[in-house]
């Protein structure tokens, strides 16, 4: 049986045709294209989940700054703030930010993370997950179910756009990240296949156009405060699919959009750091970062 | 993986190890040359430490990738980096590298880290290649000549093997040339025994799908 697709439009049909959740093909899918059992992949899966809730938890304790001086301590204020008296829309909002961080801030001190699906937007994914798990008794079964809905999404991206910043700008990595969450945070709360598109098609379409320009070429500013911010995101566009909103571009559309906003999008603006905020006053003052340019060259 | 960036350090890292698997012994010295974003943001992004635990045998989840740099003083592994321009249509993140080995074989290689942790080589030896290192991979160095090919694929066939891609380049008519074969599955020992002893055959790699890391012996 071939469960393969190539675009949204493909994948929800299989998921007519089969009855079967996103989650459910995805993980038929891999099991096809790896030759492996189904049993094998939910047993990764859970793997790779528990070493992103590790990453959590590592990121949480972080108590000095990253080699650059970039990053570090910051998840760890928001994760005191949420459990404060009274913390702004509740104990999750600053709870959920603070995984955000937490995962960027273990990757930039070189600790392991999963890539989901880039190290830059590694954050997003875990802590959508993880505040559910949290606030809504998402089991670890359920978690890597999840996990298996964010990848079906995210070969829609890898197929027909890109995930590299360098290739689509920042959109490409936490665009596609938090379309990947939006969408497995629907299944996971009961949405329908065509819910788990639309939210990944509001997620993405949101964060068109961004550009990646960290400063002084580290993944830490804008990134850290990125993840814990459209961790959150994803969660919108979830609230919003799961109100019946549907998105008026479907999703196959908005990946072609984040392709071509990718490809117009000024070398500049994508992971060189020649732009944007990595030449602001204060980005400059990291630039030491760079590769010394060879020098024999006339 | 070990941070931080997915296409600048986990991708580099295979890329470093493909290398290493490639030139089939310890790397002794490297040339790299960073072009486009590899090289504007390579340092803040750790892509010459990725690269050395790469060439050093080491996989993107390794701890001491960090480290590397140092590693590479006790291997006695030498490395020089530059920044080159590979020109408009080259991915921004792409990496030529010239590696040596103590015996004095050389292997050249041009590659992509083209997102989220995956890479593509392109070129090997000056041979226009394409291979993405997710299947079982046999690189042979080869002289053309008429049937090479058919001998080649005969053997996948014995070995009751499904062929996914193949790709043959060459400089010239009958002059060297490089074939690169992706399967579903690994070739029995005896296969590639048989592979080396055809006479047009120069030189092979049999790799495994992921490259797996290479422990120092």
């Amino acid at each position: 049986m071939n469960y393969d697709y190539n675009s949204a439009v493909e994948l929800l049909a299989l998921c007519e045709k089969h009855n079967a959740s996103i989650s459910t093909i995805a993980l038929k899918r891999e099991a096809v294209e790896q030759n492996v059992p189904e049993a094998t992949l939910l047993q990764r899966m859970r793997d790779y989940y528990s070493e992103m809730r590790e990453s959590v938890r590592r990121g949480l304790q972080i108590e000095t700054t990253s080699p650059s001086g970039l990053s570090g301590g910051d998840a760890r204020r928001l994760h005191a703030y949420s459990q404060s008296e009274n913390p702004l829309f509740g104990a999750r909002f600053a709870r959920t930010i603070a995984y955000g961080f937490a995962v960027l801030e273990h990757n930039a001190q070189f600790g392991r993370i999963i890539a989901t699906p880039t190290a830059g937007s590694a954050g997003i994914v875990p802590a959508c997950l993880l505040s559910l798990e949290d606030d809504e008794g998402l089991s670890l079964e359920a978690a890597a179910r999840a996990l298996f809905t964010a990848a079906g999404v995210g070969i829609i991206i890898g197929k027909n756009a890109s995930f590299s910043g360098a290739r689509g700008g920042c959109q490409a990595e936490v665009g596609s990240a938090s379309c990947m969450a939006a969408a497995a945070i629907v299944e996971a709360k009961g949405g329908t296949p065509q819910q788990a598109a639309d939210a990944g098609a509001f997620a993405l379409m949101n964060t068109l156009g961004l550009v990646c320009d960290p400063i002084g070429g580290f993944v830490e500013v804008p990134c850290v405060s990125r993840n814990g911010m459209f961790a959150l995101h994803s969660f919108e566009a979830a609230v919003m699919s799961l109100a019946d909103v549907r998105c008026v571009v479907p999703l196959d559309d908005v990946v072609i959009a984040m392709r071509d906003i990718g490809r117009r999008m000024p070398r500049a603006l994508k992971e060189t750091s020649e732009a944007g905020l990595a030449k602001t006053p204060t980005g400059l003052r990291y630039q030491s970062g760079k590769i010394v340019p060879d020098t024999r060259r006339p | 993986m070990i941070g931080p960036s997915s296409s600048h350090t986990a991708g580099a890292a295979r890329i470093g190890l493909a290398a290493r698997h490639l030139l089939g012994q310890a790397v002794v010295h490297a040339q790299i040359n960073l072009h486009g974003s590899f090289a504007a943001t390579g340092k803040g992004h750790a892509t010459d430490r990725a690269l050395i635990a790469g060439l050093l045998g080491m996989g993107a989840d390794d701890d001491r990738l960090k480290d590397s740099l140092e590693w590479a003083k006790d291997s006695s592994l030498s490395y020089e980096f530059c920044e080159v321009d590979l020109g408009e249509e080259a991915h921004p993140n792409s990496v030529s590298l010239q590696v040596k080995a103590a015996d004095g074989s050389r292997l050249t290689l041009v590659a992509q880290s083209i997102g989220g942790g995956m890479i593509k080589i392109s070129e090997i030896d000056g041979f226009e290649t394409s291979i993405r290192g997710e299947l079982d991979t046999l690189v042979l160095w080869n002289q053309d000549a008429p049937g090479y090919l058919a001998k080649i694929t005969t053997l996948y066939e014995c070995a009751n093997l499904n062929i996914a891609t193949i790709r043959l380049s060459r400089t010239s008519r009958g002059d060297a040339a490089l074939t690169t074969i992706e399967s579903d599955g690994a070739l029995p020992p005896e296969a590639l025994t048989l592979m080396s002893r055809l006479p047009d055959t120069r030189r092979l790699r049999s790799l495994p799908p992921h490259w797996p890391a290479i422990s120092k012996s």
